[in-house]
Formats: structure tokens, sequence, C-alpha cells
């Protein structure tokens, strides 16, 4: 039985999305927490790329670069919001801020 | 027919630094596991014969994301080891393991198309953007203004209480 790559590479995007998705249960720290959904939108990245070439069309790296700004717009509000809320706090720990409950 | 040497090892490394994404400790490792983790997936796009998709992933994750995220550890004051109970782990792995038994068992389901390789230019890479992605292409310029005013809206907000805050003590 021969290996193909395409295989593959879903199973490494489906582990990498499923290591995010633990990790954003697991995380206490924002950061930490910030960069397991980094890792979710990795994986669907990768993917986008793989489909790009397995149905040999350029759509999919075009729309992965969209995601990919997505990305970074997303990291930039999540660090601003870390940073206003846990940058006073002895203990940095998303369970812990109530006043921005509700 | 893709080389398949070099996409197991870039797929394991992607995998390794995944999970050290999500099981050190110190924030400083995890984002250097990150920055593993974008240039190995950087390395694979190389090897899907994504050329494009590679250098964004070089630029935009390992050139400014990652960098963002050291700044941020940098700023915050605890950089220390997080601390963790175990309820969180169970509940990590109870996620991973749900969501691996789902996945794998859709993906498995789903055949995968076995196409000649085509290699994508720039040119070609970029044409939707400006036909059937057009929308979507526009929407990121305001997507990304809206995210700078955010940060600094939250940011000056926080700065501004703080001054008054001060200026009660003081009085």
């Amino acid at each position: 039985m021969s290996f193909l790559p395409e295989p593959i590479i879903v199973a490494t995007a489906v582990f990498i999305f499923c290591c995010g998705a633990a990790g954003v249960a697991m995380r206490k720290n924002p950061i930490g927490l910030l960069m397991s959904v980094e890792l979710m939108i990795n994986a669907a990245i990768l993917v986008m790329v793989l489909g790009s070439r397995v149905h040999a069309q350029p759509m999919g790296q075009s729309v992965a670069l969209l995601v990919l700004v997505l990305g970074a717009a997303e990291a930039v509000v999540g660090l601003a919001l870390a940073l206003a809320v846990f940058r006073r706090r002895e203990l940095v720990d998303v369970d812990g801020p109530q006043e921005i409950r509700g | 027919m893709l080389p398949l040497v070099p996409v197991v090892v870039c797929c394991a490394l992607a995998a390794i630094t995944a999970v050290c994404v999500i099981a050190m400790r110190r924030p400083v490792y995890v984002a250097v596991a990150l920055l593993g983790h974008s240039l190995s997936l950087a390395a694979l796009y190389l090897a899907l014969a994504a050329q494009f998709s590679a250098v964004a992933q070089t630029l935009i994750y390992s050139g400014a994301i990652v960098v963002l995220f050291l700044i941020v550890v940098a700023l915050l004051p605890s950089g220390g080891a997080e601390q963790t109970s175990w309820a969180r782990i169970g509940a990590g792995a109870a996620v991973l393991v749900a969501m691996l038994a789902a996945l794998a068992t859709a993906v498995a389901a789903s055949g995968l198309a076995h196409a000649e390789p085509e290699t994508f230019s720039v040119e070609q890479v970029g044409a939707p953007l400006f036909a059937e992605l057009l929308l979507p292409f526009e929407l990121t310029a305001p997507l990304l203004l809206a995210a700078i005013v955010a940060a600094i809206a939250l940011w000056r907000r926080h700065e501004v209480r703080r001054d008054g805050d001060d200026e009660g003590a003081h009085t």
C-alpha cells in the first residue's frame, strides 16, 4: 500500500484544528488562547491551499489570503483586549474579569 | 505527483509544533512554537507548489502576527508559567478526542479527487480577487481599519481611565 500525500495533509490539518480547539478549551492565559485560535485558522488555510491544488483552481489560494488578513485583524483586536483587561492585574486568567460580563 | 518525503516531514513538524503550542506553559515558548508551526506550514505550501501562499504565510504570520504576540507577552504583567487545573486539561482532552472523532469521520466519508499538479502564478491567484472575490477583497480594507481603530480605542480608554484614577488619588 502506497501513501498518498493529500490524505496525509488533510489528516494533519484535522489534527491541527483539533489541537487548536483543545487549546481554546484548556488555556487560561489569553495569549495562549489567541494562539490556539490562530492554530485553527492555520488549519483552515492549509485545507484551502490543498483544495486549490486538488481541484486545480487558484480561487482557494485567493480565499486563503483573505482568511490570513482576517486572522491578523482578529489577533490585533484580541491582543488589544487582553492588554486592556489584564495589564494591571496580578493574575492573567480569562475566567477572572467579571466587569466585562453581559 | 507530490513529493512524499518533504510533505511528510513538514506535516510532522507542523503537528509537533501545534502540540507544543497547546502544551507549553510559558507564553514565550508558546510564541516560538507558533513561529515554528507557521514556518513549517510555509514549507508545506512550497512543497504544494503554492509559492504565493508560502510567502504570504511567512510575511504575515511569522513576520507580523508572531512578533505582535511576542510584544504583548513582554507587555503583560505575568510572563511566568500558566497555572492550569486538571479540570481544564480534562476538558481540553475531551474536546480534542471529540473533534478528532467527528472530523475524522467526516473526512473519511468524503473522497479526495486526485488532480494533476498545477502551479499557479501570482497573477492567477490575484485574478479572482478582482472578479468573483471583489466584494470580500474590498471589505478587508474597512475590516483592517476597524481593527486598528478598535485597538487604539481600547488602549486609549484604558489610559484615560488610569489618568482619572491618578488625579482622584492626588486630590
